[in-house]
């Protein structure tokens, strides 16, 4: 055991050496790739430059954004140069400008569409998470009814954005629906099987000593399925995002989306991209929101 | 010898499987209960329409969406084709430019740390947003659809494939390399048959939003397409219509997943018996 964890590591400082220009074993970000290749020029007997060892802990790092950089400078020189019509492709900095300008505009049409996402992603939260109760409570609801949700999910749940229109009015309340619509099933779906696959031991163990199928649900069960609800929770505020935003590209007097189509109607690329600007920092305060839930969450019940 | 008799044919054993009383109640189970109530829910569909409780042109009977798929199939199926087509060309472009991507990620390590992290934050941007720009560049054909589908599926398929690229088992890889196998023999005999699954995934994803691009783009500027008969319609509080086109795009959905389904198995069948 000892022996076979030692040639182990032994091969992973030849694979991962700085000299092998190859893939690095497991790598999935950047900051893991850094791991090995920096650790190993310490652990060797004759201490490399600091600067070469700097270079490369931070050469990632310092390459993706550079070429980031690269790309933008490289944009906004392309568009300098060439006079590309700004209806077409804007600059760089013109969206910055454009974003500064029609601030009023934007920040008066962010709340609309924020407020109708994240109303939609509660409602499809409590309610996926009750429905999953539910089959969890039930075998035979959980037979009857799983498999025409994930039947039902084939269809493409944006195709019914029209529908929810029809049914609800061009006001808010169809927004909102198409909202809790696309973004309930992966709650529903993530739940059900968090909540099933609480360890069977377990539950064996809470039944001899007769707790109740109410106390097994809330103190065993819930607390297993939350890294799954969690992770639900991440696709679904995106899904509510969409679900709003092609809302109200179909009928809208307000809202993020609502000034995309407009101003894609009169051609100001400029302004697309910065309510796109904007819509990023929304979404990615969404998802900070909820990453930040999680880490509490993870806390409470103490990993 | 009994049990060699048993394993005689496979319907033999099928059969005897079929008798137990047990795999009986259970197979009714698992089978009948869902359609029963899958049943269950139009027949209460049908009856709450009957009934009068919402008006029509809100929620049609099932049997008129039904007869509108049949009578109106020819036409729809001309508007189904287009969709298709647009979907195919989107998905088919996003698959080749994300798995070449995904291997120049693999082979290259400079690469890797350019483009990896900038590709994870490009994930980021809500692309469904993009859609009226696509039409601003495009123009309103079909061009404008095909490329914003192939936006939308190419991050997923990239994140993916190059995932399963670059986990591959490093044993297996340090193994080929000290039989001087070189980078391209690793990637092509190693690496992608043992990614196939990851790629897969990544494409099932890529193709779902293909769909939801061509779609979207549909919604937006078009004159023919699924998407266009579905915000017609019910514009047009033609409900039924409405509701059987997106029939329709279930079926060309299904189509789409079976062809990707087919090439997923020719792509194993090759990779295990020639890898």
């Amino acid at each position: 055991m000892n022996a076979r964890a030692l040639a182990v590591a032994d091969l992973d400082t030849l694979a991962t050496g700085p000299e092998t220009d190859g893939p690095a074993g497991i790598v999935t970000t950047p900051q893991a790739a850094t791991g090995p290749a920096a650790v190993v020029p310490a652990a060797a007997p004759v201490q490399p430059l600091r600067l070469a060892g700097l270079w490369r802990q931070f050469r990632p790092t310092v390459l993706s954004t550079g070429f980031g950089l690269f790309m933008l400078a490289l944009w906004e020189f392309l568009v300098w140069v060439t006079d590309y019509p700004p209806a077409i492709l804007p600059s760089p900095t013109a969206i910055l400008a454009t974003m500064f300008a029609h601030r009023e505009l934007l920040l008066t049409n962010m709340p609309p569409t924020a407020g109708v996402a994240l109303g939609g992603f509660f409602i499809a939260t409590f309610a996926g998470v009750a429905i999953a109760v539910a089959m969890t409570w039930s075998k035979y609801l959980k037979e009857a009814f799983y498999p025409n949700i994930i039947a039902f999910q084939i269809v493409p749940k944006i195709a019914w954005a029209p529908m929810f229109i029809l049914w609800l009015g061009i006001d808010t309340e169809s927004r909102l629906g198409f909202a809790t619509f696309i973004s309930i099933f992966p709650i529903i779906i993530s739940m059900t099987t968090g909540l099933q696959s609480t360890d069977r031991s377990m539950l064996m163990l809470c039944r001899s000593l007769t707790a109740s199928k109410w106390q097994m649900l809330v103190h065993v069960r819930f607390p297993y399925a939350l890294p799954f609800l969690f992770s639900a929770m991440k696709i679904s505020i995106t899904l509510a995002m969409i679900g709003v935003i092609v809302a109200e590209f179909i009928t809208s007097q307000r809202g993020l989306g609502f000034v995309i189509l407009t101003a894609a109607g009169r051609a100001e690329t400029d302004l697309i991209m910065a309510a796109v600007l904007v819509l990023i920092v929304v979404g990615l305060a969404f998802y900070g929101v909820v990453a930040f839930g999680t880490w509490l969450v993870d806390r409470w019940f103490g990993r | 010898m009994a049990s060699l008799r048993h394993s005689e044919s496979p319907f033999a054993a099928i059969g005897a499987l079929l008798g137990s009383v047990e795999y009986r109640a259970a197979a009714f189970r698992m089978v009948a209960l869902p359609l029963l109530t899958a049943a269950g829910v139009i027949w209460m569909w049908d009856r709450t329409v009957d009934a009068g409780l919402f008006p029509t042109v809100m929620l049609p009977p099932p049997a008129d969406v039904v007869n509108m798929l049949v009578a109106q199939s020819g036409f729809m199926l001309g508007h189904a084709e287009k969709t298709f087509y647009e979907c195919l060309a989107g998905f088919v472009i996003a698959a080749l430019t994300g798995v070449g991507l995904a291997t120049l990620i693999t082979v290259s390590r400079i690469c890797r740390e350019m483009l990896y992290p900038n590709l994870v934050l490009f994930q980021l941007i809500p692309t469904i947003a993009l859609g009226p720009l696509f039409a601003l560049w495009f123009g309103v054909g079909p061009q404008s659809r095909l490329f914003y589908a192939m936006c939308l599926a190419l991050f997923p398929i990239v994140v993916a494939s190059s995932t399963g690229l670059m986990n591959t088992s490093p044993y297996f890889v340090r193994l080929c390399e000290s039989l001087t196998a070189s980078r391209w023999q690793i990637l092509f005999r190693v690496r992608f048959p043992f990614a196939l699954p990851h790629i897969f995934t990544g494409l099932r994803i890529g193709l779902t939003l293909a769909i939801i691009g061509v779609v979207v783009g549909e919604f937006i500027t078009a004159q023919s397409g699924i998407g266009y008969l579905i915000s017609y319609a019910s514009s047009g509080m033609e409900t039924a219509t409405a509701l059987a086109a997106i029939l329709f795009l279930l079926g060309v959905g299904m189509v789409l997943f079976l062809m990707l389904m087919v090439l997923e198995l020719v792509l194993n069948y090759l990779f295990s018996t020639h890898g």
